[in-house]
């Protein structure tokens, strides 16, 4: 089955909040100051960022929709 | 990391690892809603959760003596003498062991929390980035406040002789005039200097 455009960014958007995810897990059994400085840069930015891309990919799906409805 | 929080992270990884392998799930409703949590709910939960975890973590003991830096100040907590004031109250468990650092060197102010963590991002960055300084200084006097946090209303401070001297002396104590560690009495604290010449003691963890 051929993936659309919106199932690619979902994909995207998945394995950028998993990274951050295991970064979490990692960071957190790990108890030093640099653990926490490596979970609040690169975890949050890359749960951050997986988040983000998932609204944009809604977003845009909602407009192709509404696009291809007005047409 | 806790079990509630470790199973979070396992349920939102499950989730996620479905979206990667099988993002066509998401064509359905169900699917759409599935996404919903794995991609919002679950992580915005997971990052939440997870940042409070580490900001309880880094009050730890632990964590504090985890740089080289503070290993002095990790002795001083066994120092054999009951005079050094830090070590006589780990060793006497009237703070928390596993949060000692923490409890006399945050404030109790409104704030005192959130400063002390600000605080320790400072220590940090001057720890890998800056010049280390050859004795670490207070950025102000300690407070009484911090020691009548506990202190304050207990019969063995209210009562005792030395606190009473003058009539205006628990007055000035208790107004931060006269201070617990610098007016002599209480004095003796981390003397990181001295403490590779000190007896300590042997027990606790």
């Amino acid at each position: 089955m051929q993936t659309r455009p919106v199932e690619r960014r979902i994909r995207v958007a998945a394995v950028l909040i998993l990274v951050g995810l295991v970064i979490e897990a990692v960071t957190l059994n790990v108890l030093h100051p640099i653990s926490f400085l490596v979970f609040a840069g690169a975890g949050v930015l890359f749960l951050g960022a997986g988040i983000v891309v998932f609204l944009l990919a809604l977003l845009r799906e909602g407009e192709v929709s509404h696009g291809e409805s007005g047409a | 990391m806790s079990f509630e929080l470790g199973s979070l992270i396992a349920v939102a990884a499950v989730l996620l690892v479905l979206l990667i392998v099988r993002p066509t799930v998401t064509r359905d409703r169900g699917g759409r809603i599935l996404a919903f949590i794995g991609l919002l709910v679950l992580p915005s939960l997971a990052l939440a959760v997870g940042f409070g975890a580490h900001v309880e973590q880094s009050k730890r003991t632990e964590f504090c003596l985890s740089c080289h830096i503070m290993e002095p100040y990790g002795k001083s907590l066994k120092i054999d003498d009951s005079e050094y004031v830090p070590a006589s109250h780990v060793q006497n468990n009237r703070v928390n062991r596993d949060e000692a650092c923490f409890t006399c060197h945050t404030t109790y102010a409104l704030y005192g929390d959130a400063k002390a963590k600000i605080g320790g991002l400072r220590h940090i960055a001057i720890n890998y980035f800056g010049t280390k300084p050859d004795t670490i200084k207070l950025y102000e006097p300690y407070n009484n406040r911090e020691c009548l946090h506990c202190h304050n209303g207990a019969r063995s401070f209210e009562s005792n002789d030395a606190h009473a001297e003058t009539d205006t002396t628990m007055a000035a104590i208790k107004a931060n005039r006269m201070s617990c560690l610098a007016s002599g009495c209480h004095d003796l604290v981390h003397d990181v200097h001295n403490v590779d010449k000190l007896e300590l003691w042997k027990g606790g963890h």
